[in-house]
């Protein structure tokens, strides 16, 4: 039996097969995710579509992975309501084999904002001895990319632990190079973090 | 986990939805979108993904909805029915006009080739999407 890969590096060669494909891949995803973020808060379809100013019937029009007519301004305005940002942007079909099969649940759930851990935990400083502001939020918005990068890989790279330095790149305020260490602590891609600042000596040459 | 798709045998070699979609000329565009929302079954089963399956339909048959530009694909299909936990049947070929399937009478059938399968496992094969 062949795979869904298979098929897919036999198929895909014609154009618009594979276009086809993509888009009906991406209204699917686009359904199902939002079906994920209603019962992730345990909201009603009109709950939601009261959050959203819209009628139930139309957010049930929405939840079905045969709906193709999404507009950026309606889906900012559910992402609104769920205190979610949008992210749009084009791939490369290669991510095609990788995107479907790492749809779950767990992959799908976002937090809102409120429960957002980048926004709600404490940088742990270490000994902390020499960090400022500017520094912590250069980290936090390294930290922030690195955290939705690592989520969208989390499926297919489970308990990933990376250390990383970030060298001469991203220096503390005195020239004592960072580290931060990020941790996939869960299988649902949620990562905590440390970082350590300022409070090593750059290794002589 | 991901699912099997299998699909009933017309006879020996030739599956149902191949000549289905011989004899209902379905357009190209619409058996790729056929063929992407087998993948989403196979992937995802039945519970997640919304509005994909609708049923079930006298007891063990459900539609696959596929909504295509001039056409409603609705290939009806049950769970199982050797393992129902694991698998799904393609039996028959169907469309939908003004929520009448068609044929009309394809559920009955539909329910039929799921009895000869119980009564022959050799009549369905692994579904391959190869049309």
């Amino acid at each position: 039996m062949s795979t869904i890969f298979d098929r897919m590096r036999q198929s895909f060669p014609d154009k618009d097969y594979r276009h086809t494909y993509a888009n009906g891949l991406v209204d699917s995803k686009l359904a199902t995710q939002l079906k994920v973020l209603r019962e992730q808060r345990g909201w009603t379809q009109a709950q939601l579509a009261e959050k959203c100013g819209m009628q139930q019937a139309r957010i049930s029009v929405l939840e079905d992975v045969n709906y193709a007519s999404w507009s950026i301004s309606t889906l900012r305005r559910i992402g609104k309501a769920f205190d979610l940002w949008l992210d749009v942007e084009w791939k490369e079909f290669g991510e095609i084999p990788s995107t479907l099969q790492n749809m779950s649940r767990e992959t799908l759930e976002r937090e809102s904002f409120d429960n957002d851990p980048l926004f709600h935990e404490e940088v742990a400083a270490g000994d902390g001895k020499t960090h400022d502001n500017e520094f912590q939020d250069t980290m936090s918005m390294v930290v922030s990319s690195l955290r939705i990068h690592t989520r969208r890989k989390s499926t297919s790279l489970p308990n990933q632990n990376l250390e990383l330095d970030f060298g001469p790149a991203i220096q503390s305020p005195n020239n004592v190079p960072a580290q931060v260490k990020i941790t996939d602590t869960t299988h649902k891609g949620e990562i905590r973090y440390e970082g350590r600042v300022g409070s090593e000596q750059r290794p002589a040459a | 986990m991901s699912w099997k798709i299998y699909e009933f045998l017309v006879r020996p070699n030739v599956g149902v939805m191949e000549v289905w979609l011989k004899q209902a000329r379905i357009q190209k565009r619409a058996k790729d979108l056929l063929n992407q929302k087998l993948d989403l079954l196979e992937q995802l089963g039945l519970e997640l993904p919304p509005g994909l399956l609708a049923g079930p339909i006298d007891g063990h048959i459900y539609k696959l909805r596929i909504r295509a530009q001039r056409v409603q694909l609705r290939p009806l299909l049950c769970r199982g029915p050797l393992q129902n936990n694991s698998e799904f049947t393609l039996l028959c070929g169907a469309t939908e006009r003004d929520d009448e399937l068609v044929p009309t009478n394809v559920v009955q059938q539909a329910e039929q080739h799921r009895q000869i399968i119980l009564a022959d496992p050799q009549r369905r094969r692994c579904h391959e999407h190869d049309f």
